[in-house]
């Protein structure tokens, strides 16, 4: 058995020299906001995922509302988002006034086009897919029943900055997609979000109510609001971090695809009573999370959290179980594959920093776990 | 060729202790949420004399959560100025509820109990207070009316950080303050806000409301009983912050002496340019060195080519926003003091390194009156 001499970790946060002087060559000029750093990591991002305009946000969060704002969804629509995700997805559809449509997933923890229609009404107007932990949702079949039902789709791509389906970058297969630049992501420079699409109106109203409704032509200069906005404007600072960071997602995204496929070889080749990651040929996965289904997780958790390692989960409680968000019908059978994936799934670590023993001693420790 | 820009009303400090600052934080992996923002919560708090300081990501952000953490919203009225900064009146339909703008008084463009009260209905759930330009709204009066009437009183401190009402700092004397450390603010940070109070329920909901609803010690596996967002305080920002707190009342000093000066020389030129009282309450703030002038637009243009850039706080009332009032679904009619001010108002330069620059400008002012005036 391989032995864990140090704790791994499920992510790292890098701060390097080429950061450090990033950071110091943006503070020689301008450190505070709305300035050129955040405009090219805005162009830098768009061009990346093959669209036109980028909208930086102080957040991921942000970068949903501004997206549900400047489309006009509001009090009297329906958003359709499946109940396995993060907190901040129903946050926004309720900050807007709009009332949420909690879903089960497939299998495979993403939403797909049978299960929207499932829940489709006539006051349906938005639907936010998510990409699960890095695997790409099939997008084209919700994109044929958006045409057809004039739904608005917003990509939740937060967990999948770089992922591909069939050769299109996650983000870019929606209305708008964006992503969280937040201390766990996948690409990181601290706290920031942004939305990308084909667009330019779409992106004209997201910038104007991230400033007060301000027109953005105008600048960022004290008129009347053109439109309710908010504040929430992202740093010069952070934009300049993400730049250099945004360089290096590929060759990070390539260190978490090693992984992935080294923990697949092992892990397989041990029979475990486990459901390992399945990829389809139209993903190419950005991998933030390498995720297993497995029963006894909790028991497993704790034998790897003894062996120095650390887990994760996302994420331990569905929304339609939160009690803040009062769905209408909380009833957990009607979740019965999110509720299942609650149970068993765990994230294993997988940044890119990990060396190739490391992947080996936390497979071998999970091997360890079911022959012991 | 036009001269260049030598005065500004706009002051963005940033020189090597900030810049020092704002590195300290990035060696390790905490960008949120860290030991400067608890030790800006901290030094705030203690600076103003309350219980509780919650960073948040801006002035916005401060009072959108206090008023999800006070429960104003739906079926309220919320009675804030016409004349104000757009993000009161922003917060207030953000959160549903409907904005009541009251007017402020000629002498000090403040608003007051007597523009306050008439407004007062039975949905009447709180005011806005903003201490315009940094000087001490008439609070006493006002936190009696909302005592009797139990309404919640929220004062935006964002001009007036270090400003005084009767010997108390102003962001203290009603329910919750806030500020604003926006780079045009009296403190900076770049960009964020914080809410000021001693009600332990008020700001342990405001910690959990700016990261998705999470208790602050369990954040990720816990349950959230709050409907959140996120609206976090970089670490970057707060230790910036910091630095600029420690300056905060040596600014606020230099301001009061040009401000002064100020005062003193449109007197000795003769020129026609009137300030807002200073009520005997008030220990200035004096983020904005406002007056009321004839020709304002001439003079502006005029002080711009000799290279002095004046403003207008606020160049469009906040009450008749379009957007506002179509989001409102009601035209509140108008408000004739904020109205008329409007026209008259400029914000001369006075930041803390104006020093002699205040004699140019004045000096700027006496030429543009000396030609002949036209209307």
């Amino acid at each position: 058995m391989a032995k864990v001499q140090r704790r791994i970790t499920s992510r790292l946060t890098v701060i390097d020299d080429e950061v450090r002087e990033t950071v110091l060559r943006v503070l020689e000029r301008t450190p505070y906001y709305a300035g050129p750093e955040t405009a090219a990591f805005e162009s830098e991002v768009a061009a990346y995922c093959g669209v036109g305009c980028g909208v930086a946000a102080n957040s991921g969060t942000s970068s949903l509302l501004l997206a549900l704002l400047a489309r006009g969804i509001g009090a009297g629509d329906d958003v359709i988002v499946p109940t396995n995700t993060f907190v901040s997805v129903p946050e926004c559809v309720l900050f807007v006034g709009a009332s949420l449509v909690l879903t089960d997933v497939e299998p495979d923890g993403n939403v797909s086009r049978a299960i929207i229609e499932r829940h489709l009404t006539p006051r349906t107007r938005a639907v936010i897919p998510v990409h699960m932990f890095g695997h790409p949702v099939d997008m084209d079949p919700i994109m044929d029943l958006a045409r057809d039902r004039s739904l608005f789709v917003i990509e939740d791509a937060a967990h999948a900055l770089g992922a591909r389906y069939k050769e299109r970058r996650a983000g870019s297969l929606g209305h708008v997609g964006f992503f969280s630049f937040a201390g766990k992501s996948i690409t990181v420079c601290g706290q920031a979000g942004m939305a990308v699409t084909a667009d330019p109106d779409l992106a004209a109203g997201m910038a104007s109510r991230r400033v007060h409704g301000w027109d953005q032509k105008v600048g960022n200069v004290w008129h009347a609001a053109e439109r309710l906005g908010l504040n929430l404007r992202t740093s010069e600072l952070l934009s300049a971090i993400g730049r250099v960071n945004l360089r290096r997602l590929d060759r990070w995204t390539a260190a978490r695809a090693s992984n992935a496929a080294r923990y697949t070889a092992r892990l397989s080749a041990a029979r475990l009573p486990a459901t390992l990651p399945a990829t389809r040929p139209d993903q190419e996965p950005g991998w933030l999370h390498y995720v297993i289904r497995t029963p006894r997780r909790d028991a497993l958790r704790a034998f790897l959290s003894d062996r120095s390692i650390d887990t994760q989960i996302h994420y331990p409680v569905p929304l339609h179980r939160q009690p803040a968000f009062q769905h209408p019908a909380p009833d957990s059978s009607a979740f019965p594959v999110a509720e299942a994936m609650a149970a068993d799934m765990l994230t294993l670590p997988s940044h890119p920093w990990m060396a190739p023993d490391e992947v080996d001693a936390v497979a071998d420790a999970v091997i360890d776990f079911y022959r012991g | 060729m036009a001269t260049a820009t030598r005065y500004r009303t706009t002051w963005t400090p940033f020189d090597a202790e900030m810049r020092e600052a704002m590195l300290r934080p990035t060696p390790g992996p905490i960008y949120y949420d860290g030991p400067e923002c608890d030790a800006f919560e901290r030094e705030m708090a203690a600076y103003l004399g309350v219980r509780h300081g919650v960073a948040v990501s801006s002035g916005t952000a401060a009072l959108h959560a206090a008023m999800r953490a006070m429960e104003i919203g739906p079926g309220h009225e919320v009675i804030c100025p016409a004349n104000g900064y757009l993000s009161a009146a922003e917060c207030v339909l953000n959160a549903g509820a409907r904005p009541v703008y009251c007017d402020v008084l000629e002498s000090t463009a403040n608003m007051d109990i007597t523009t306050i009260e008439p407004l007062v209905t039975p949905k009447t759930k709180a005011i806005i207070i903003i201490h315009t330009y940094g000087h001490a709204v008439d609070m006493d009066p006002i936190m009696d009316l909302a005592r009797r009437r139990n309404i919640l009183v929220i004062e935006d401190a964002a001009h007036a950080l270090g400003g005084e009402y009767k010997g108390r700092k102003l962001g203290t004397i009603a329910d919750l303050g806030f500020a604003s450390f926006a780079r045009k603010c009296v403190t900076v940070a770049g960009q964020g806000g914080m809410t000021f109070t001693d009600n332990a329920t008020w700001a342990d909901r405001m910690v959990r409301l700016r990261r998705h609803g999470w208790d602050r010690t369990d954040p990720y596996r816990s349950e959230v009983a709050l409907i959140g967002f996120n609206a976090v305080m970089n670490e970057s920002q707060a230790a910036v912050g910091r630095v600029s707190l420690s300056r905060l009342d040596r600014h606020n000093a230099a301001r009061a002496q040009n401000a002064r000066r100020y005062t003193e020389g449109l007197s000795t030129r003769g020129l026609p340019a009137k300030p807002f009282a200073i009520m005997p309450w008030a220990k200035h703030g004096w983020l904005h060195y406002v007056v009321r002038v004839p020709r304002r637009d001439g003079l502006m243009d005029f002080l711009a080519a000799k290279g002095t850039e004046c403003a207008i706080h606020y160049r469009q009332p906040v009450y008749r926003a379009p957007a506002y009032v179509a989001r409102a679904g009601e035209d509140p009619g108008p408000r004739p003091v904020t109205d008329r001010l409007v026209e008259e108002i400029v914000t001369l330069p006075s930041h803390p390194e104006m020093g002699d620059g205040i004699d140019v400008v004045l000096d700027q002012m006496a030429e543009f009156y000396a030609r002949p005036g036209r209307g």
